[in-house]
């Protein structure tokens, strides 16, 4: 299956009458056709939209989602399938993309949400959404509104949010500036080219825990899924779409979902010292029957592959940590190498235990970081958002309010920080 | 400046003597004493031993709290900037209660410490977390590179307040976790790993794996009515007077004694030697610590065949993993050797 | 009165499961307390149905744990599962280790709510899966 994405560099955003790329690099959107695209009067008492720039001095707080700007232009089915499209598959033809914009969506649906995006200044550092485009969206809810349809209601909307304004920046004619191809052929092809060397799949672990603890599959809650192949390109198109909210720093956005590196990271080494041959998804439930079915059932796929490595990466802590180990030790067991990516809550003074379990086998680990450590940020000019949440992280929750404004903070309520899909440069070692 | 050091040492290198002064009191001395001349020449001008405070080993490993206490307290006045431990090279006792001050220095007058130990030090294992520990070579002929290593971290500590790198500073690693930013993303550096692990080359885990020394459970006994029983405790019960001298902590041995017709480990007989706990109620009444008692009247209902002749015994108070091991191993092979069923196994 | 051989418990500090939940030991006290009880259960010959780490919340963040078990009657000798002695150790010594423990009081009412809701939420499945669960809950916004 063959994949294009057609990029368009992003280099600025503002408002305007009308929602295209101008010749400058400016992502240009039109506030009143965004807002009547997402606008729900049944879950809705408002939306509101802002914008933030790298360098700004913005802080957006609570984030619940980040969306790339992406559309079909060419090929079956639309982006975000079975949630804002048809459920067609999709992975293939060509996507346009808005390289260097992204949507963020800000709707609180529990009150202690955390999600820091600081676009300039220290914590700035620890996120990659301070080095994009950002049209921020700001949800509140209507009185009486349940929760579960809440999430619901916002994560539609910052998905129809991103594809109006991909769509409406190629209908009107967007230059590519570059365009990356994505091929991977059918098992009968892949199985049998590059002789000399070794196949590589992808062990791609999704948090499924419930509420704020979710993640879609083609519309699809992937707890109820049994682990299954997909191919690397389909989440290129949004086949996987994040319902997960806790905690900030390595809950996987739908950005990142978009834009996996390690799918990216395998495609480039492909050919070269791997032979990239699939994806296996699986799930991080709450019940240890559901666990243990999971495990053996996805390193299964992956003997069936006969594959003799295995990336495999978690989404979150204590919990998937019991999947990410239980996954590895049966991989290494049936003799396939692995190397995991996880974060670590050491906690402030780095001495604590990093996993909530561990094992022998799990000798090839690369560290996100420790989501614990302690970070100080400077007061922002600029809030979008909802401005109580100094009290509720300054409530002791993830850390404290200083005289001069400033919030001393965990690196856990910063958006991505320690994104175990290893999408940051940020690691760890011992001292 | 001249910042004020004190300097913590044991009776050995104060000069006061060897194993028959370890159970010295705590006192103090103005100015440098032993290897404290060195520390001040590595110094330059920079600081200056104020003091040194002086404890026995032995006194230290049984009466930690007070010793402790009357330490910090002889430290306190001086008035120090800060405060040097040992170096304690490989010495156990030495070690522990070189960690021990430090960590109390911290906490109580919160000056920066260091201290300096052969890796395999027990204190390292206690104390690494909290305290600095340089490390050293596992005897006194290392001390030239352990002063070294001391004055120029401590100093770093005083001047820039802040420590780097294990490799950069020379010290055991805390196993504390400190974020730092790499060249690549992590899912490069993953695949990367990868990729080195299936060719079979070197790699290097970006988390090291805590080790877990699992002992898998043994099967359960099949006779028990039929069973010889043995007794082997870490607990430290020995005969009274401690005749083999195992060491109150830190043991380097374990002792087998003969209980055959012993009805009880009475306290005119036995006492404990473990300087880890307080041994008031272990000495009024050592059964509490090795059921001789029971298991006699157990064996005399006929609850199992017979309760093994000897009971071995050491002292499990810092003692090293390595240490624990092979007297583990060499009790193992014994009881083996004799035809005992089972084992019961206390420690406190 | 039961007659079947084995049966299904919950233990838990959440208020909000008391009505929704059968067969539920509700504990007065923190997560470790919960934890405790369920350990002595699972001393006593009782499995673990569910993880104790679930939920990405860590243990000095929000106040509630819920622990869903599982008795066998019919076993003649009480034997330990060790695969839930060993879950329910590791999560005492995280929760253990936590700097501090959060209580119910610990927070305004409403994000308390919140938190009671959320634990409801992630453990709703395996409550039906268990059938156990009395009654759905809601939580609506604005309140």
């Amino acid at each position: 299956m063959r994949l294009e994405l057609i990029k368009a560099h992003v280099k600025g955003v503002a408002w305007g009458c009308k929602t295209e790329l101008l010749k400058d690099g400016t992502l240009q959107v039109s506030k009143e056709d965004l807002l009547s695209q997402i606008e729900d009067h049944e879950f809705f008492k408002s939306v509101d939209a802002d914008m933030a720039r790298p360098g700004e001095n913005t802080r957006i707080v609570p984030v619940k989602d980040v969306i790339e700007p992406r559309c079909k232009a060419e090929g079956e089915g639309e982006v975000f399938p079975g949630l804002i499209s048809d459920v067609t598959s999709v992975g293939s033809g060509k996507t346009f993309v808005l390289d260097g914009a992204a949507v963020v969506t800000c709707g609180r649906i529990v009150g202690f949400q955390e999600g820091i995006i600081d676009m300039s200044g220290k914590g700035a550092e620890y996120t990659p959404f301070s080095g994009t485009m950002n049209v921020v969206l700001v949800f509140e809810p209507k009185n009486g509104i349940e929760a579960h349809a809440y999430e619901k209601a916002c994560r539609i909307a910052g998905l129809k949010a991103a594809v109006y304004i991909a769509k409406s920046v190629y209908e009107a004619g967007a230059q590519a500036d570059e365009v990356k191809v994505y091929d991977m052929p059918a098992f009968a092809e892949s199985m049998n080219a590059y002789p000399g060397l070794p196949k590589v799949a992808y062990l791609y672990m999704l948090q499924t825990q419930g509420l704020l603890h979710d993640t879609y599959v083609y519309g699809i809650d992937a707890k109820k899924i049994l682990p299954t192949i997909i191919h690397p390109n389909e989440t290129m198109d949004g086949a996987i779409v994040s319902g997960n909210c806790v905690s900030a720093c390595d809950k996987n956005s739908t950005y990142m979902h978009q834009n996996n590196p390690v799918i990216r990271s395998l495609y480039d080494r492909h050919g070269k010292d791997v032979n990239f041959v699939g994806v296996i998804i699986t799930n991080e439930n709450v019940t240890l029957a559901d666990k243990r079915r999971s495990s053996s059932y996805a390193v299964k796929i992956a003997r069936m592959l006969g594959v003799d490595g295995l990336i495999i990466s978690e989404e979150g802590f204590g919990n998937p940590d019991a999947d990410l180990i239980m996954n590895c030790r049966a991989a290494e067991r049936a003799g396939i190498k692995t190397t995991l990516i996880t974060d670590e809550y050491a906690g402030r003074d780095g001495a604590s235990q990093s996993l909530a379990d561990a094992a022998s086998e799990a000798d090839a680990v690369v560290s996100a970081g420790n989501a614990n450590m302690m970070i100080d940020l400077p007061k922002m000019e600029k809030i979008i958002g909802f401005t109580d949440y100094v009290d509720i992280i300054a409530g002791g929750f993830a850390g404290s309010l200083k005289p001069d404004g400033s919030i001393e903070v965990e690196l856990q309520a910063i958006t991505g920080s320690t994104c175990e899909l290893g999408f940051n440069k940020l690691g760890a070692e011992t001292w | 400046m001249t910042y004020r050091i004190v300097h913590y040492i044991n009776q050995f290198f104060a000069g006061i003597g060897g194993e028959e002064k370890a159970g010295i009191k705590p006192e103090s001395r103005i100015g440098a004493v032993g290897p404290g001349m060195a520390f001040k020449a590595a110094f330059g001008g920079d600081a200056d031993i104020v003091g040194t405070v002086i404890c026995g080993d032995g006194y230290f490993a049984e009466n930690m709290e007070e010793a402790t206490d009357a330490v910090i307290k002889l430290i306190s006045e001086f008035k120090p900037d800060a405060v040097i431990a040992g170096p304690a090279f490989n010495a156990g006792r030495y070690g522990t209660a070189c960690g021990a001050v430090c960590e109390a220095v911290a906490k109580r007058i919160g000056v920066p410490v260091v201290t300096g130990m052969y890796r395999e030090n027990p204190g390292v294992d206690m104390y690494r977390k909290s305290v600095y520990i340089v490390e050293t070579s596992d005897s006194a002929r290392g001390i030239k590179d352990a002063v070294q290593a001391m004055s120029r971290l401590i100093l770093k500590m005083l001047n820039l307040g802040t420590v780097g790198s294990p490799a950069e500073d020379g010290y055991i690693e805390r196993g504390v976790r400190v974020n730092r930013f790499y060249d690549a993303p992590g899912s490069e550096r993953a695949v990367d790993m990868l990729v080195k692990k299936l060719r079979g080359e070197p790699f290097r885990t970006e988390y090291p794996m805590p080790n877990f020394d699992r002992v898998p459970p043994a099967e359960p006994v099949k006779d028990i009515k039929n069973a010889t029983i043995a007794l082997v405790t870490s607990g430290g019960i020995v005969p009274k007077g401690n005749p083999d001298h195992i060491e109150a902590s830190s043991a380097t041995k374990f002792g087998t004694y003969c209980i055959a017709g012993v009805e009880s480990a009475d306290e005119v007989s036995y006492a404990t030697a473990h300087g880890g706990y307080d041994p008031t109620y272990a000495n009024s009444d050592p059964n509490r610590v090795l059921p001789i008692d029971v298991l006699r009247e157990m064996e005399r209902a006929g609850e199992f065949k017979k309760l093994y002749d000897y009971f071995s015994t050491t002292v499990g108070n810092g003692t090293p993993v390595a240490n624990a091991k092979k007297f583990g191993t060499e009790i193992g092979e014994r009881l083996k050797k004799d035809g005992v069923d089972a084992v019961i196994l206390t420690s406190t | 009165m039961s007659l079947s051989s084995f049966s299904y418990h919950c233990i838990s500090n959440n208020p909000h499961l008391r009505g929704r939940v059968a067969h539920l030991e509700l504990i007065d006290g923190n997560a470790l307390d919960v934890l405790t009880a369920s350990r002595d259960r699972i001393h006593c010959g009782w499995r673990l149905i569910s993880s104790p780490f679930y939920g990405n919340f860590k243990p000095d963040q929000q106040p509630y744990r819920t622990i869903v078990l599982y008795e066998d009657r019919s076993a003649d000798m009480a034997s330990v599962d060790l695969e839930s002695l060993k879950l329910i150790e590791d999560a005492m010594m995280s929760y253990g280790n936590s700097r501090a423990l959060r209580l119910p009081d610990d927070f305004p009412r409403r994000i308390d709510m919140d938190f009671r809701f959320v634990d409801f939420a992630l453990m709703e499945d395996t409550f039906r899966e268990c059938g156990i669960l009395g009654s759905h809950a809601e939580r609506v916004l604005g309140r």
